[in-house]
């Protein structure tokens, strides 16, 4: 600790010696600030110097170079300088000040408390910083290795190398001791922001703005310790001040303040090469301002520079966070509703608070006087948008991008927009005593009187159309107003007195008890359990939350779960156990059985004779566990022979075993049920076909962890069609090319496979992925007769409990010629906890627990199909390895 | 003293108004367990984890590729790659490449034959 403080103190000698050069004209709080970004600037550029020349920078070296630095400094002769007289010191300015002293004071306590460990952005920053101090060096590997890639190689790299230079020269790498390089940055950019606002408006202005910066709680708190953001603040702060006072009177010391400002800038963060290129287009759009293109080139050639090292320097690795092909013309189409989706959220989601912010900014601009810090209106405006612009572009959903960095990153530009509402703040109340105005009354009733029609309106509105969840509602989260209609909707299928799921989520008592609990599993994105990724095909019954309604549940439990008022709640939804789809025509009953977990879960078959005496169309199934809270999932085949009939009379009690199917030869699959899922009709005019003297062969699941000993007698309801049968619902699968092998501790082991080309279009209605216990990842693509791909489901977390069928919204029509592809990837090594075997062994396809499958379940129908015809496409299709389907 | 118009009111209350946007993120509870230490910290890497990784680094060359697998913490983990460098931490996508492979977290937390125990995991060499 010791140590890092004299390393930083020092630099801070040298910068000083050096804010003499740059900032010696300016307020002691500019050359204090300036001095301490000087000196870890030089200190680490000394740093770099030495790596590029293959010496590890240890402190001798540096001290070494800091003497010889301060020596020549001293030998230089004494020039005059002008120094400001400082301003009055009012009694407002000393509160002011102390208050943001004492505030600077938690950050730096709790900073150095928490080390550099407090954000996963260390992996961006500090892991950089780390490697560079233990290698002695900046090693290629951080712009080539891929296995970086996630690290961000493209990004400045001053803030890590910075960090590294302390470090070499206090010659230990302590976590908690480097915290204090950003107390040095946010203590500077007090001190910038005090001293530039003493000198161009008034000591109380300038304590004002420390005061408004020190309040930043997003950018000091302790989770941005360890990144680029904070450094970043005070580099925009350092370019703000120096920008207005460019504008004001050019000079060689100003554009000089502008160059270095810009270099901090750009070699901090890509936000720096932005702020760097706005600040330079509003300079030279800026007329009356002499010498505009210098100005603007001594922020543009930094940034320029700052930019091409980066990608100089990068090879061979790129990182996903952004789509950049988002940004050609061809894809405008695709980034427009993106950047809508993110504009919703900052005026949605952050309603109530990001309102506050918004009018208090509002009141600043419009009711106080103009001031000369007005010019930085253009370019902060730009630059906060950048972030919701740059979220637009994400590779994965904007919205979550955006809500995750949001915060910290507007944060940033805090402290120069601090600058410019101070200063108009001042210009205010300075005019009371020249010039007295009058207060703008009329426009502002009108403001009031518009927002007391708008705000009740907006209020209203309902995040998503259909959803539970209005602005109102998710800016004061109560349980009956804004979370019991999602629960409703999207968590009492299961979560109810009966339910399958461990606990009820109907009352406000036991949701509010399981309110934390609830809001870590929907945060996490584990609940609901829908394990489909959005893709370019809506399923139906997609019980996914949206941001709205997760925040929304995470906002209710941080604020202490309100229950509210018990008159907005909706109508309660009823669970008695009738039929969903109304009285089937058929129902059929499975027998009574106890399941007997001494050996685990069972899986039991039950055959169901239908008894029909003509051959049936069925337009929707319905199953309705007769236990669900012991049910983990039933599904349901039709048999024309007596296989089943035989293994049920031979087994004992009701039912026989059957884990991996019915173990019976059956026609198709007739339909199937786990926990919330919802049963659906089939589309218009498709349905599926019965045999006459039909069987259905029901497989369930019982789980033994559900702890239930009660017995269970199902029932499948079966609705006949009433339209007019147009097209048959079919079954195929696309598997990979069996057999296979998964080696032993691979924890990525991939299959393939495809199926056709199809001989005739088809409309696919849906699919259901199936593996067993190491599956992680599924991907069924449509590759199409033109060559391009669709995808058409992709299950990114794999979990044998949670398997399901997926309705497409709207069928997804496959022309001939389509070829589906499937891809999936298993984890056989020992971090997977469902791995069964320890140490793993080769695991092989089959259908017992241990063993592996990899399928996918197509249900569709078929142009040109007879619907009497019984077979799908390819019954008589096998696949083998490496080579494709072949038929026999 | 500055004698306050109406205009200058608003203006300040405008001030206060965005400030408060930014302070209201304070949480003294959170301040309140950082200084005593706690051993969580906001990331949600827990201290037996930290453990693991000392004692994955204490048991690697400095040289090191380390394939770090967790549950918990899917993919490349970067909380590990900062930890453990200059080793060269890779997630199970790069399994192959790794000579160490420190595993986090198993069900069953006896090691396999011959690797060597560690706090909350184990590390097997290839």
């Amino acid at each position: 600790m010791v140590s890092v403080l004299a390393v930083i103190a020092a630099a801070t000698v040298c910068g000083a010696v050096l804010a003499r050069v740059v900032a010696g004209d300016l307020s002691r709080g500019e050359r204090a600030a300036w001095s301490v970004g000087l000196g870890l600037a030089a200190l680490t550029a000394v740093s770099a110097a030495m790596m590029a020349l293959h010496r590890v920078p240890g402190p001798k070296k540096l001290a070494a170079v800091a003497a010889v630095f301060l020596a020549i400094a001293a030998l230089e002769r004494r020039r005059p300088r002008h120094r400001l007289r400082p301003p009055r010191l009012t009694p407002t300015a000393v509160v002011l000040a102390a208050i943001a002293l004492a505030a600077a004071a938690v950050f730096a306590v709790s900073a150095v408390r928490s080390g550099l460990y407090g954000t996963d952005a260390l992996a961006t920053w500090a892991l950089k910083a780390r490697i560079i101090f233990f290698e002695g060096r900046i090693p290629d590997r951080l712009f080539t290795d891929p296995a970086l890639a996630f690290s961000h190689p493209e990004y400045p790299l001053l803030a890590p190398l910075t960090l590294a230079s302390v470090a070499l020269a206090a010659r230990s790498w302590d976590a908690h001791a480097l915290a204090l390089v950003y107390v040095a940055w946010q203590l500077a950019t007090l001190a910038a922001v005090a001293g530039f606002l003493s000198r161009r408006v008034s000591r109380t202005a300038g304590a004002a703005g420390a005061l408004l910066v020190a309040l930043c709680v997003p950018l000091w708190a302790p989770t941005s310790v360890g990144t680029a953001e904070i450094p970043l603040a005070f580099s925009m702060v350092l370019a703000a001040s120096a920008f207005l006072d460019y504008l004001e009177r050019p000079s060689g010391s100003v554009a000089l303040r502008l160059v270095i400002s810009a270099a901090l800038c750009a070699g901090t963060k890509q936000e720096g090469i932005v702020f760097c290129v706005v600040l330079a287009a509003c300079l030279v759009l800026r007329r009356g301002t002499r010498f505009r293109l210098a100005g603007s080139a001594a922020l543009l050639v930094p940034a320029g520079i700052g930019l091409w090292v980066s990608r100089a320097l990068v090879h061979g690795v790129s990182h996903a966070d952004f789509d950049a092909s988002l940004l050609s013309p061809s894809r405008w189409g695709e980034l427009a509703p993106r950047l809508r989706d993110v504009l919703v959220h900052l005026v949605s989601a952050e309603i109530a608070d990001a309102w506050v912010l918004a009018a208090g900014i509002s009141i600043v601009l419009l009711v106080a006087a103009p001031s000369f810090a007005d010019a930085l209106v253009a370019p902060l405006v730009l630059q906060a948008f950048v972030y919701p612009a740059a979220a637009a572009a994400a590779a994965a959903d904007p919205v979550s991008h955006l809500a995750a960095s949001f915060g910290r990153t507007a944060a940033a530009v805090w402290p120069a927009a601090a600058i410019l509402l101070v200063a108009r703040s001042a210009a205010t109340l300075e005019a009371r005593r020249r010039e007295p105005r009058r207060l703008p009354v009329p426009a502002l009733i009108g403001a009031a009187l518009a927002a007391a029609v708008v705000l009740p309106l907006v209020a209203g509105t309902r995040l998503h159309a259909g959803g539970p969840v209005t602005v109102a509602g998710l800016a004061r989260p109560t349980f009956h107003r804004t979370v019991e209609p999602i629960l409703q909707a999207r968590c009492q299928s299961c979560h109810h007195e009966k339910g399958i799921a461990p606990i009820a989520l109907v009352r406000y008592s036991e949701s509010a008890e399981h309110a934390d609990q609830v809001a870590r599993m929907v945060d996490s994105r584990r609940m609901p359990p829908w394990k489909a990724a959005p893709g370019p095909h809506d399923f139906a019954g997609d019980p996914t939350l949206s941001w709205a309604e997760r925040e929304a549940i995470v906002r209710w439990a941080r604020r202490g779960a309100p229950e509210g008022n018990p008159s907005d709640a909706p109508p309660p939804r009823t669970f008695t156990g009738g039929w969903e789809l109304g009285e089937p025509d058929l129902v059929l009953k499975a027998p009574r059985f106890s399941p007997d977990f001494s050996k685990g879960d069972i899986y039991q078959c039950f055959v169901l004779p239908t008894d029909l005496d003509r051959d049936a169309w069925v337009s929707a199934v319905e199953v309705r566990p007769g236990n669900r809270a012991m049910m983990h999932h039933a599904l349901l085949y039709v048999e024309e022979g007596a296989s089943s009939l035989k293994r049920d009379e031979s087994a004992p009690g009701p039912g026989y075993p059957c884990f991996g199917g019915p173990r019976a030869p059956v026609n198709d699959s007739f339909g199937e049920w786990a926990p919330g899922m919802q049963p659906r009709r089939y589309p218009g005019g498709v349905a599926r076909f019965l045999p006459r003297k039909s069987r259905i062969v029901m497989q369930v699941h019982y789980s033994a962890l559900s702890g239930s000993v009660q017995p269970d007698e199902s029932e499948v309801g079966v609705y006949f069609a009433k339209e007019p049968v147009e097209r048959r619902l079919l079954s195929d699968d696309v598997r990979s090319y069996a057999p296979f092998t998964l080696a032993a501790g691979d924890p990525v082991a991939k299959l393939t496979g495809s199926l056709g080309p199809l001989p005739s279009r088809s409309e696919l209605v849906a699919i259901l992925p199936h593996m067993h216990l190491l599956g992680r990842t599924m991907t069924v693509t449509a590759r199409l007769p033109n060559g391009t791909r669709e995808r058409l489901v992709d299950v990114n977390d794999w979990d044998l409990r949670w398997q399901r069928t997926y309705f497409f919204e709207k069928p997804v029509v496959l022309p001939a010629g389509t070829v589906v592809e499937l891809s999936a990837s298993f984890d056989n090594s020992l971090a997977n906890s469902r791995n069964p075997t320890e140490p793993p062994k080769d695991v092989h396809f089959g259908e017992m627990t241990t063993d592996e499958m990899c399928m996918a379940l197509l249900f569709w129908t078929v142009d040109g199909k007879n619907p009497g015809e019984k077979n799908a496409f390819f019954k008589n299709e096998v696949c083998t390895p490496e080579k494709g389907p072949e038929r026999k | 003293m500055t004698r306050l118009t109406l205009r200058g009111v608003v203006v300040l209350a405008g001030l206060v108004l965005a400030a408060a946007f930014f302070a209201a993120d304070f949480a003294p509870r959170a301040v309140r367990d950082r200084l005593r230490g706690s051993t969580r910290s906001v990331s949600g890497v827990d201290a037996e984890y930290a453990r693991f990784l000392d004692a994955v680094a204490a048991a690697t060359p400095r040289d090191a590729t380390v394939c770090v697998l967790s549950e918990s913490r899917p993919g490349t983990d970067g909380y590990a790659a900062y930890w453990l460098a200059p080793r060269r931490v890779v997630g199970p996508e790069r399994y192959a490449e790794a000579p160490y492979v420190a595993v986090y977290r198993r069900r069953n937390a006896e090691p396999p034959p011959g690797a060597s125990a560690m706090p909350g995991g184990f590390l097997q060499k290839k």
